[in-house]
């Protein structure tokens, strides 16, 4: 039985052209789809890859994108500081006094340190230092401004302007900062024909001097205005009780 | 990896032992020639070292076996009818290889593989149980029912006569 069982699995042979087309596959995938098709592992690599450069892209991104600006004006001095989501300074654009700025290394500085390297900076000129915070985000905004205030001496002038992008590039299309751009703004209601070129050759100490001019005008008009009307009243209600007292 | 080379030399050697295995396990042609395929492409991306020819040859028959129960997995070829698997073998066979492979083929899987392994290759029980991933103690039950049946077959098929 056992000779019968090998004679006959002896007779069976691979078919010559079965042989031919397995080297030919053989051929094909050493000399074409070994570099053609990337294994498993080699994709799974460089998805992997791909995932860890687009999350190191948008990290950079996130990093160097500035959401909020913090302009400072004081003296001579006018900059503004381009601040991140993390809260560090990525931007700085100097207005005026770019000397004094340049090697204080404001860049990559949380925005506190570097408003306070800031102020520190100018003290020497006589004149408070006047912050203005513009951000899209009221609530950051918000927390900027009132972060600063408590850092800082109360003669130190700390405004939010919250969502005004508009007003931002207007001032830098001027080559101005934010808040003298706002400052001028105010000025310009008291002194119509007054250009951003002027305002940008004024300091802030000059430009809120002139603002509490007028201010301090018009508030005095207004309180003589209603000093005059509070008299006349009283003068009209005596003359009419007397007039009363008469037909009385 | 191995090199074209190297496959080719496998290729030539092994063909016929790879063959054998397919016409135990499958009825149609271009299932044997997938198997070819998978095996072949199994050793050339295969870095594995064999100790010496029985080595590999033992590896070979394995993959062959394995390749040979995925095709069966798959669904395509559960849903498909085959021929029968000494039709689609296209040489020239004996009457008498032709009558013993015919009584071989009626008999469950785990028979023919064990007869082929022993009676053919020589293999002893515990080498098939390596090969096979099975106990030793199962293939000498194997090979023992195997050896009956195949005695009562062909005392059956010489009665018939």
């Amino acid at each position: 039985m056992e000779n019968k069982i090998k004679s006959a699995f002896d007779e069976i042979k691979a078919e010559q052209e079965l042989k031919t087309a397995t080297k030919y596959l053989i051929y094909e995938h050493t000399h074409n789809t070994r570099s053609e098709k990337p294994s498993s592992r080699k994709m799974g690599l460089s998805a992997v890859a791909a995932c860890l450069a687009f999350i190191l892209c948008s990290s950079f991104l996130a990093y160097s994108i500035p959401v909020s600006a913090i302009s400072l004006d004081s003296g001579n001095t006018s900059v503004e500081l381009g601040v991140n989501c993390f809260d560090k300074v990525v931007k700085i654009t100097c207005f005026d006094n770019e000397e004094a700025v340049t090697p204080l290394n404001l860049k990559n500085k949380n925005y506190k340190d570097a408003v306070s390297v800031l102020i520190k900076s100018t003290e020497n000129c006589n004149d408070s230092a006047v912050l203005t915070v513009s951000c899209k985000n009221n609530k950051r905004s918000n927390r900027i401004t009132e972060e600063i205030r408590t850092c800082h001496s109360a003669d130190t002038q700390v405004q939010p302007l919250c969502g005004n992008q508009a007003l931002a590039k207007e001032a830098h299309s001027h080559g101005i900062s934010t808040g003298k751009y706002s400052a001028y703004l105010t000025l310009k209601q008291y002194e119509p024909s007054l250009t951003p070129e002027e305002a940008a050759a004024l300091t802030m100490k000059e430009l809120r001097e002139r603002i509490a001019f007028y201010e301090n005008d018009s508030k005095a008009d207004y309180e003589n205005e209603t000093a005059v009307t509070t008299s006349s009243k009283h003068h009209s209600e005596s003359t009419g009780k007397h007039h009363g007292e008469a037909h009385h | 990896m191995r090199t074209e080379e190297e496959t080719n030399i496998a290729i030539e050697k092994y063909s016929d032992v790879i063959r054998r295995i397919c016409m135990l396990h499958l009825k149609n042609y271009a299932d044997t020639e997938d198997v070819f395929q998978t095996v072949f492409i199994k050793y050339i991306q295969s870095s594995k070292v064999f100790e010496n020819d029985e080595h590999e040859k033992a590896w070979f028959i394995r993959v062959t076996i394995n390749a040979c129960k995925d095709v069966f997995k798959s669904f395509f070829r559960t849903k498909t009818e085959s021929l029968d698997a000494l039709e689609s073998y296209s040489n020239e066979l004996s009457t008498e290889a032709t009558d013993i492979l015919q009584i071989i083929l009626t008999l469950p899987e785990k028979y023919r593989r064990v007869i082929y392994l022993h009676f053919y290759e020589g293999y002893t029980a515990p080498e098939i149980g390596r090969i096979l991933g099975k106990n030793a103690n199962t293939v000498y039950t194997l090979i023992s029912r195997a050896k009956k049946l195949l005695k009562s077959e062909l005392a059956g098929e010489h009665n018939g006569k």
